[in-house]
Order: structure tokens, then C-alpha cells, then sequence
């Protein structure tokens, strides 16, 4: 399977998650333990304790409403290992007031608030704004503070050489060791090369139709380049870990069947600062972090 | 009248004095100066010329040749004036910008209409995040450490672009026929070093000795390996 549809197909889970977490409106304690019992699935065929009937009601439909939103799956952890549900927060700059059409100057509450001064001008071409509610292209990534990951692989990534995407190289994520296979589906041969620090190779000319590999070593971005084109055919962010995921704001990536122990999340975005923090895994628990992404993260400096 | 009668008492009273601080530096235990040559008066500059080629005839990206010093202790003054990015129809203009070590960077929001910007960098070289500002307020920041820095606006998604913040202030852009000139090098011995605004190749480093009033001639091969 492409590795893409891969990541679609795991993007699509994470948001379901992430949806979920919304959905039940809960606030996510940064770092909290959960209690085993919240592995247990709200859904239909759980059996509740017992309730007042109007309560149980409720409960059963806000539980199908939850169903038929996608929502939040157990997750099962193998006895004695751990496992960590990080939810990641895109936030503009503090202070900013995204401009709402129509409303500007008065918050939802009624309050007055300053107008944004971006409200006269288009937000389109050069002016598009950064979508921080459906921020893309985060990745994120569990690493051991003792840099031993027993037999964890990080996943593997497969190119297409298409035509260009118009959006831009797409990102995808790896862990060092991760192996990096280029697919040559066009029609004529192509050479595909990187000189990005600690990552570099040369696949030669890939003839229609070939495919060759090259396993990358160093934590970092990776620009995938072809001779036939200005723009690189991919990005690849190499984490210092095999334990990582793509994400978008918002969502939350579950990290299962983990030893337990010291680690550190952090996340990484290509434009944006991503925040890191400490985290203690215990046998047979699923932890919460919160990770944000924005550029509060760095030092204000003049 | 009296502006020349005042100016002939100064001269001789400046003069006078400088004789005596002669004197009293003569008196001190310091070598006398054998050179014939003020200290203060440099060697006159040369200049690094060259030509960049791409390996298989590939074409070169947009790129520049700059030196470094191989003394790691000599340095070079910044230019006093800080150089200028506009920000206006939310691009960073001149994009890339080469700068000199030490140098500063006025971020000027420049825009005609009333559109914020939040300008900031999380590169190595320099991290920084200017806050929200709108048109008509500039801000600065001075580059005290070499290397390349990227830079964003946290508000417009497009909008991002580059400073190099080279070691020297001895740099030139490569000609689309790959020639360089990089004048008025102080003598001594550098290293020659390319870097490419969106790099397709390995950056390149050799060695060059700089002399008085000559032009030292460098060819750089840029290759993938």
C-alpha cells in the first residue's frame, strides 16, 4: 500500500480522535494519567451502571451520537506496556483577532473588541491566512530519554514520481533508520538525489517504472530532488525517533504498546515552532499531552 | 576677519601640543616605529574573481561565493547602516538578502493598507519573534552569528523568506554564466564558500590567498557528493 494512502488512512483515525476529545468537550489535563477505566468504550453494548432512567437515556444517546460521529476507539495496550494520546494545539499569535466576515469588532459574547486591521484587505493570493484550525503537516513523535527503542521500527515512506502537486512538495514523516523507496511511475527515466546534511544519496536514473531505496540517518528535514524539476518531490521530516506520526491541529495520534518509562513529545512543523515536553509512561496506562504549536513558543526578541 | 585670526592662534597651539605628546611618547620605554609606513594606512585590497560550474553541464541555482577568514580571531566591521526588508503585499523583499555579520535588518511593515504582519524566525542562527505590527512601524534585529536564517510571518501562509548572514563582509552573487568578483579583500588567507538560497547541490569550500592589489583567480565545481 502507498505509503500515502497509508497516511490517509491514519490521518483519517487520528482525526477521529481528535474529533472526539472535542466532542466530549473534555479538558486535557497536560501529562494526566488515565484511569484505566476510561479505556473502557462508551459506545453501544457497554453496559452502564445503573441510572436514573433519564440519565441512562441520555447517556445512551450521546453514546450513538458518538458512534455516528466517528468517535473515540479503545485503546488496548498489551499488559505492562504503556501507551500516550497526544493532542496537538495550533494557536496563533497571542493577541491576534482572526477576521471574521461580518463580525469583526464584536466577539461572540457581545463584547467589543478591536477591529482586526486585516479585515479591509482580501485573504486570498499573497494575503491567505494561516488556517490555524486545520493546521496540516505537524508531525509529532515520542522519543525514550535513554535513546533505546527495542525492536521499533519507524515507518517506512514511498514516492511516487507523478506529476508535481500543485500544493507544494507534500511532508511526510520518518524515524531515523526509516527507509526512504522512490517509485519511478512515469514514463522516462528520472534521477532522484538529496544533498540535505547527514541524508544525503544518489539513486541514479531511475528508469520508468523502477524503484530504488536509501535508508536515512540523521534527525532533520530531507529535501527529495529531482533533476527534471525545480521543486523538490517531497519533504521528509526525520525524527530522533521510529515512534512518530503525521498530524494536523487539533487531532490526537495514539502511541500504544510502548515500554515504559522516560520519554520526551515534542512535535515539528515546517513553518510554525512546535513545543516539547517530558513525560513518565506507566505499565498498563494510557497518558494524556498536550502539544502546541505557534510561534508563542519562541523567545520574544526586538 | 576675526574667524582667520582665531584659527592662525589654534594651529600652532595644536601644533605645540602634538609636539609635546611626541615627546612624551618618545620618552616611554616603546621601540621606535621602523616602518616607513603609517599604522594606520592598510595594504591596498585585492579581489577574488572566479567561476562556479555545475557538474554535466546541470544549471546553477541562485547562489553566492563568499570568503570566511582562515584566522578564526580577524574580524571585519559591519556596515553602520542596517539593511531594509520590505514586507509589503505580505512578501519579504529583497528575498534572499545577504548581510554581513553584525549587521542589522530594519523589518519595515510597509504595507498600503492597514495589514498586519508578525514577523519571526526559529532558525539557529538567529530566533526572534518581532510581535504584531502594523504598517508604518519598523522593527530591527542585529545577526550576530553567521548562517542562513528563514523567516515567517505567523498571519499570512505564504509569506517566508531568507537572510544569509555571511562571516565577512566579502561576498558577491553568481552571474548566470557563473562568473564572480568579490573586490576590496584585505590580504591574507581565506576560504572560498558557496551558498545556495534553495540548495541543489553540495556547498563547496577552498582555499585562497589574497594579495595586495591582485586578483585571485578560484573555479568552483558544484556536485552532489
Amino acid at each position: 500500500m502507498p505509503h500515502n494512502l497509508k497516511q490517509a488512512r491514519h490521518d483519517s483515525r487520528s482525526a477521529w480522535h481528535g474529533s472526539c476529545d472535542r466532542w466530549h468537550g473534555q479538558a486535557l489535563a497536560q501529562s494526566k494519567p488515565v484511569d484505566p477505566a476510561e479505556r473502557v468504550p462508551r459506545g453501544p453494548g457497554h453496559v452502564e451502571p445503573r441510572r436514573a432512567p433519564t440519565l441512562r437515556a441520555a447517556a445512551m444517546l450521546i453514546a450513538l451520537a458518538a458512534a455516528l460521529a466517528g468517535c473515540e476507539a479503545p485503546v488496548k495496550i498489551q499488559p505492562g506496556l504503556s501507551g500516550a494520546r497526544i493532542t496537538i494545539q495550533a494557536k496563533p499569535k497571542s493577541g491576534y483577532h482572526r477576521p471574521v466576515a461580518g463580525v469583526s469588532g464584536v466577539d461572540p459574547y457581545g463584547m467589543s473588541t478591536p477591529a482586526s486591521v486585516d479585515d479591509e484587505v482580501p485573504q486570498t493570493g499573497a494575503f491567505a491566512l494561516v488556517d490555524y484550525d486545520h493546521l496540516d503537516d505537524i508531525v509529532v513523535w515520542l522519543e525514550p530519554q535513554n535513546r533505546v527503542t527495542p525492536d521499533a521500527v519507524p515507518p517506512d515512506i514511498t514516492l511516487d514520481v507523478a506529476t508535481p502537486d500543485p500544493a507544494g512538495p507534500p511532508l511526510f514523516a520518518t524515524g531515523v533508520g526509516g527507509v526512504l523507496r522512490v517509485r519511478n511511475t512515469g514514463r522516462r527515466a528520472e534521477s532522484v538525489y538529496s544533498v540535505s546534511e547527514g541524508n544525503e544519496f544518489d539513486l541514479g536514473a531511475l528508469p520508468a517504472g523502477g524503484m530504488a531505496r536509501s535508508t536515512l540517518h540523521r534527525p532533520g528535514v530531507v529535501e527529495v530532488l529531482l533533476d527534471s524539476r525545480n521543486e523538490p518531490l517531497a519533504r521528509v521530516y526525520v525524527a530522533p525517533s521510529p515512534w512518530v506520526r503525521r498530524a494536523r491541529g487539533g487531532q490526537s495520534v495514539v502511541f500504544a504498546d510502548l515500554p515504559p518509562g522516560a520519554y520526551r513529545a515534542a512535535c515539528w512543523h515546517p513553518r510554525l515552532p512546535g513545543t516539547e515536553q517530558n513525560v513518565q509512561l506507566r505499565a498498563d496506562q494510557l497518558t494524556r499531552v498536550t502539544l502546541v504549536v505557534g510561534v508563542d513558543a519562541l523567545a520574544r526578541s526586538r | 576677519m576675526n574667524r582667520h585670526v582665531s584659527f592662525r592662534r589654534v594651529v600652532p597651539a595644536f601644533v605645540a601640543a602634538l609636539a609635546v605628546l611626541s615627546l612624551a611618547r618618545a620618552g616611554q620605554d616603546e621601540p621606535a616605529a621602523t616602518t616607513s609606513q603609517p599604522a594606520n594606512e592598510a595594504p591596498p585590497p585585492g579581489r577574488v574573481t572566479g567561476r562556479v560550474t555545475a557538474e554535466a553541464g546541470k544549471t546553477l541555482p541562485e547562489m553566492i561565493v563568499y570568503l570566511e577568514s582562515s584566522e578564526p580571531n580577524r574580524r571585519f566591521p559591519a556596515p553602520g547602516e542596517p539593511a531594509v526588508i520590505s514586507q509589503k503585499g505580505a512578501k519579504f523583499q529583497p528575498n534572499p538578502l545577504i548581510i554581513c555579520v553584525g549587521q542589522a535588518v530594519e523589518f519595515r511593515n510597509d504595507e498600503d493598507r492597514p495589514i498586519e504582519h508578525n514577523v519571526f524566525s526559529r532558525s539557529p542562527a538567529r530566533t526572534f519573534d518581532l510581535g504584531l505590527y502594523k504598517p508604518g512601524v519598523d522593527k530591527r534585529v542585529t545577526f550576530e552569528q553567521p548562517g542562513a536564517v528563514r523567516l515567517f510571518c505567523s498571519i499570512h501562509r505564504y509569506m517566508d523568506g531568507m537572510i544569509f548572514v555571511c562571516p565577512t563582509p566579502f561576498f558577491a552573487k553568481v552571474g548566470a554564466d557563473g562568473r564572480f568578483d568579490i573586490a576590496d579583500v584585505p590580504p591574507g588567507s581565506y576560504r572560498v564558500k558557496t551558498w545556495q538560497a534553495r540548495q541543489r547541490f553540495k556547498e563547496q569550500t577552498s582555499d585562497v590567498e589574497v594579495t595586495s592589489g591582485q586578483a585571485a583567480e578560484v573555479a568552483i565545481e558544484m556536485r552532489r557528493k
